[in-house]
């Protein structure tokens, strides 16, 4: 079912990741912390480009799964006592558990129904947060997070973490592209072209869209849990509904329905405010309207340059 | 530490190599900017200098750039001139310990200053204890001291002492017997409401109610209405600036004329003027420091020139910083610049008197144990002391 | 009724009054132009700090400050026409949310940056009077509040049924290629609908100045409270946003002294979700997949 032309973007991209894993070693302490942030977003950014980027549905949400993700492994691993190779696939499966059930009544709205419904999850996750001290500390957060560790090893450093994550982000990267190019895939770009030409929803159509939502949240979840075990601390600001907006930006400038669109909007994203650090206050300024150019001049994202660049150079890509 | 230190020599002609890609490319990320330099002593600081919370860190950002000047004015530190590097925390946890493992790998500081907001302090602490390095912080919530980090000192009193310090004085002070406490819905103003109830409860009096309000409420007439139908005879408000300026204004249009005790966020110059004289005829309040030109002519002299350079008045939330670098420069000229003496030197602090208040180091890491409590001279915004209120 | 009861209900209209013009606002945006506003929020703020630069720092009577800074909201809804409507007009729905939410970014930073964190304390043309009203004490400014709020609201009733431009402007909503075809200014339709946004945000902006104090940060939680008043009312209705908005300030206001002052704003959220499961057309509004 893959394209041919998409050889060569594979390729690159094998190239990328096995270079990415000498990075480590020319990196900072901030730095690496940088890069892991970045990384995690990405995992929790193909996510979202599953429901939005393939199934269409726009959801203002990933944040709170990605909330959901990082508090169940924070409170599996602290009160429950579990170790984080246990309470991180758990967090995954709960978060995932979550999406499903969040998603079955929403995902018969559309548009932006749909858009003020995830908010609105997405603000109740912040409120609940915040309010809920017995069990999510309240605005105190959670703190004394166990770092990741295997049996005889400990990933107690940000450079040791990295490769938790960059192994994380390709079995991630892996599984997307298998998903995308298998039926599940194909039916979810069906659902989204579907209902665009004729408006039409059947039972078949709700469930591939909570399918893909599900899965959105999974990545989410996934995302959040690798977070809280990097960070050891997690508070709901962390999640509010900016984030959400940012996950979103992250798809958007990277190349919405393109994985590897995703993985370069969230690198990007998370490296900017730190590289126009010292802009201060105009930083959002300048973040804000770059957005918005993005938006006006670049539909398709960023990686709609590279794909005209290798064109004029005559090679084919996505 | 010693390791990182090889690490760093080991990686120094890597980080030439990178610097030069750096500059052309303005990828500070990848390698430090090094900005201490020998005959200097660079120490870190934390600061909201942008975004909403720099209200408090504006006054948190002047008090320690004075402080700088003044100490290098006066020989510097250790034989050395002390170098304060500035990062902006914003309003988010991430870029707070971002902004961190920054300031540590420029310029591997002995000392670094945190936030004024405890969220970005414990988002900041596991970071505190991997790096091991001694650190003042001023953010009031007490589930930070909890931690007992041995590397962290609150030049302020913790929230937990001035919700002590509200129910005290409406107890003790103003003699009420029926308490209606009104609080912000977070955990600066739900513990301390609890802990308010207590400290009433043992000084014989009542709580009639316990009502609380979100941080980005506008209208709280409800919850008034609700505690004085309860038939309270003074209200306790654990509050913020902007919305206990709210209840103030609030409790006088609704024509309620109750004494009200309030927390230190309404007490400071931005917020008070947003009150009305007559709004504030009722009102005493307690602020973590007495800072007035009467309290002598070294606070007088640091008012003065505050104003002088920043045309601003300053407040005590900030000013703490400022008695926070002068006691760093205290310990420095004592043992220099290594982390575990200053560590233990600020540990082992007692009776320091400072521009705000009097610093002595308990177990759990606070330096200050009382705050002040003021009622408003009649028909102006200003303060007048009462007395001083302390935990013990 | 008792005094308490008076003061909260006068409380909980001129809050919904204020959330009922930011709705309005949003609606007639989504309805003219199909864009739905993430910025609405900010625009409140705009028009609040517009009254801070007119009213406190160049020190004008409110008699010309409040025009003066309607008239700059009005100036501001043109710009937002241009730079951000116009670009993305036949961009998908996502495209254009994104799009609103990224210039409310901008917005509120570079308030920030020009009027600064502290807040502010606009004046009322009232002052700080109180009246009584059935033996309740009530700030003459809500009485203020919930009259223009109305008088704005008849006028743009007046406006979209009694008049021809308003009659054009409903054609647009309807149809915008027949309105075309029938020799009628579109674009001319949709700056008039981005000035009209402009001045009921304006107008909230500077009502809520004086009760609330002026905050750079004000906008957001004005504007998530009008979009659940607008959902519950109805998405696309006019009625809708006013019935909306009174509820969810009374509800405010009622819900705190009755429920719980803690959850009120959760209790908000989740009646607007439940509408939007049970009956996403609000309370006024049609029914969903009737629009293209």
């Amino acid at each position: 079912m893959r394209p041919p032309r998409n050889r060569l973007a594979v390729a690159a991209a094998l190239v990328a990741f096995l270079l990415a894993l000498a990075l480590p070693a020319f990196v900072s302490g901030y730095g690496i912390r940088i890069l892991n942030l970045a990384l995690i977003s990405a995992i929790a950014v193909i996510g979202l480009n599953f429901a939005f980027g393939y199934a269409g549905l726009i959801t203002l949400a990933q944040a709170g799964f990605v909330g959901c993700g990082a508090y169940l492994t924070a409170i599996l691993s602290t009160t429950a006592g579990l170790p984080p190779l246990l309470s991180i696939p758990l967090a995954v499966v709960g978060t995932t558990a979550i999406g499903a059930a969040v998603g079955l009544p929403m995902l018969r709205l559309k548009g932006h129904y749909l858009a003020l419904a995830t908010l609105g999850f997405n603000v109740s996750f912040v409120i609940v947060a915040t309010n809920w001290k017995s069990v999510m500390g309240g605005t105190d957060g959670i703190s004394g997070i166990p770092s990741f560790a295997v049996p005889g090893f400990a990933f107690a450093t940000d450079h040791r973490y990295y490769y938790v994550l960059w192994l994380a982000l390709a079995l991630a990267t892996g599984i997307a592209w298998r998903i995308r190019y298998s039926h599940i895939g194909l039916a979810m770009i069906a659902v989204r072209d579907d209902e665009i030409a004729t408006g039409a929803a059947s039972v078949g159509v709700t469930r591939i869209k909570v399918q893909a939502f599900s899965l959105s949240a999974a990545y989410a979840g996934l995302a959040g849990a690798l977070f809280a075990h990097m960070t050891n601390f997690v508070a709901p600001d962390d999640f509010a509904l900016s984030h959400s907006i940012i996950y979103l930006a992250m798809l958007i400038i990277g190349g919405e329905g393109s994985i590897l669109g995703a993985i370069a909007g969230a690198v990007i994203v998370t490296f900017m405010p730190e590289l126009m650090r010292d802009l201060g206050q105009a930083y959002m300024i300048i973040f804000g309207s770059l957005m918005l150019l993005i938006l006006i001049f670049l539909p398709k994202g960023l990686l709609s340059l590279a794909a005209m660049a290798a064109r004029r150079i005559g090679i084919s890509g996505r | 530490m010693a390791n990182k230190r090889t690490v760093g020599v080991r990686g120094v002609g890597r980080r030439k190599v990178l610097a030069g890609i750096a500059a052309t490319t303005g990828l500070t990320i990848w390698s430090p900017r090094l900005s201490a330099q020998s005959g200097e002593i660079a120490v870190g600081a934390m600061v909201p200098i942008t975004g909403p919370f720099n209200v408090s860190g504006q006054q948190y950002h002047f008090s320690l750039q004075m402080a700088q000047d003044e100490i290098n004015a006066k020989g510097g530190v250790a034989g050395k001139k002390l170098k304060i590097v500035f990062e902006d925390v914003k309003d988010s946890n991430s870029v707070a310990v971002n902004a961190y493992l920054k300031v540590v790998r420029d310029t591997s500081p002995p000392f670094v200053f945190l936030s004024s907001y405890t969220t970005q302090n414990l988002a900041t602490e596991p970071e505190v204890t991997k790096a091991q390095i001694p650190g003042m912080y001023a953010g009031g919530g007490d589930a930070m001291h909890m931690k007992k980090n041995p590397w962290l000192f609150r030049i302020r009193p913790a929230d937990g002492i001035q919700a002590l310090a509200l129910a005290k004085h409406a107890t003790e002070g103003l003699g009420k017997k029926k308490i209606g406490i009104l609080y912000v819905q977070n955990d600066f103003g739900q513990p301390g409401a609890i802990a308010a109830e207590k400290v009433i409860k043992a000084a014989g009096a009542t709580t009639v109610g316990l009502e609380a309000y979100s941080f980005t409420d506008n209208d709280m007439s409800a919850q008034i209405q609700k505690l004085k139908g309860a038939g309270a005879d003074c209200l306790i408000c654990i509050s913020y600036g902007k919305d206990g300026a709210l209840i103030l204004k609030l409790v006088k249009e609704m024509g309620i004329d109750l004494p009200i005790v309030i927390s230190s966020g309404v007490m400071v110059p931005a917020a008070r003027n947003l009150i009305a004289p007559d709004e504030l005829a009722n009102v005493n309040g307690v602020m973590d420091a007495y800072l007035a030109p009467e309290r002598g002519p070294e606070v007088a002299a640091y008012i003065k020139s505050f104003k002088d350079r920043f045309k601003i008045e300053p407040d005590p939330f900030g000013s703490c910083y400022y008695d926070g670098a002068w006691i760093l420069k205290q310990v420095l000229d004592k043992v220099g610049p290594d982390r575990a003496k200053i560590r233990d030197e600020l540990k082992a602090l007692k009776g320091y008197k400072g521009i705000t208040n009097t610093f002595s180091t308990d177990a759990d890491g606070n330096m200050v144990h009382s705050l002040a409590v003021f009622s408003i001279k009649p028909g102006t915004r200003e303060p007048v002391f009462i007395r001083t209120v302390s935990a013990a | 009724m008792s005094q308490q009861l008076i003061q909260l209900i006068v409380s909980g209209l001129a809050v919904g009054a204020v959330y009922a013009l930011v709705g309005l606002a949003f609606i007639m945006v989504n309805e003219a132009t199909g864009v739905v506003n993430f910025a609405t929020g900010q625009m409140v703020a705009i028009g609040c700090f517009l009254s801070v630069t007119t009213g406190i720092q160049m020190g004008l009577p409110l008699a010309a400050a409040y025009p003066l800074a309607l008239a700059g909201m009005a100036l501001f809804g043109m710009v937002f026409y241009a730079v951000v409507f116009r670009p993305l007009q036949d961009r998908p729905v996502v495209t254009v949310i994104i799009g609103t939410v990224m210039i409310g970014i901008v917005i509120q930073n570079s308030a920030l940056i020009t009027w600064g964190s502290v807040p502010f304390r606009p004046r009322s043309p009232f002052g700080r009077q109180v009246v009584d009203v059935f033996g309740a004490a009530i700030s003459a400014h809500a009485l203020f509040v919930i009259a223009v709020s109305f008088l704005m609201i008849g006028l743009l009733y007046a406006f979209i049924y009694r008049t021809t431009i308003g009659a054009r402007m409903r054609a647009v909503a309807q149809d915008r290629d027949a309105a075309r075809l029938m020799g009628i200014g579109v674009d001319r339709m949709f700056v008039l609908t981005w000035v009209i946004a402009g001045l009921l945000t304006g107008t909230a902006g500077l009502l809520v100045g004086p009760m609330w104090f002026a905050d750079v940060n004000m906008g957001d939680p004005i504007a998530l409270k009008a979009f659940a008043a607008i959902i519950i009312g109805g998405f696309s209705s006019v009625p809708g946003a006013i019935v909306g908005g009174i509820l969810v300030g009374l509800a405010e206001m009622l819900g705190a002294a009755y429920v719980s002052s803690a959850y009120k704003d959760g209790l908000v959220f989740l009646v607007m979700i439940l509408f939007l499961l049970v009956r996403p057309q609000g309370i006024f509004g049609e029914r969903i997949g009737q629009r293209a």
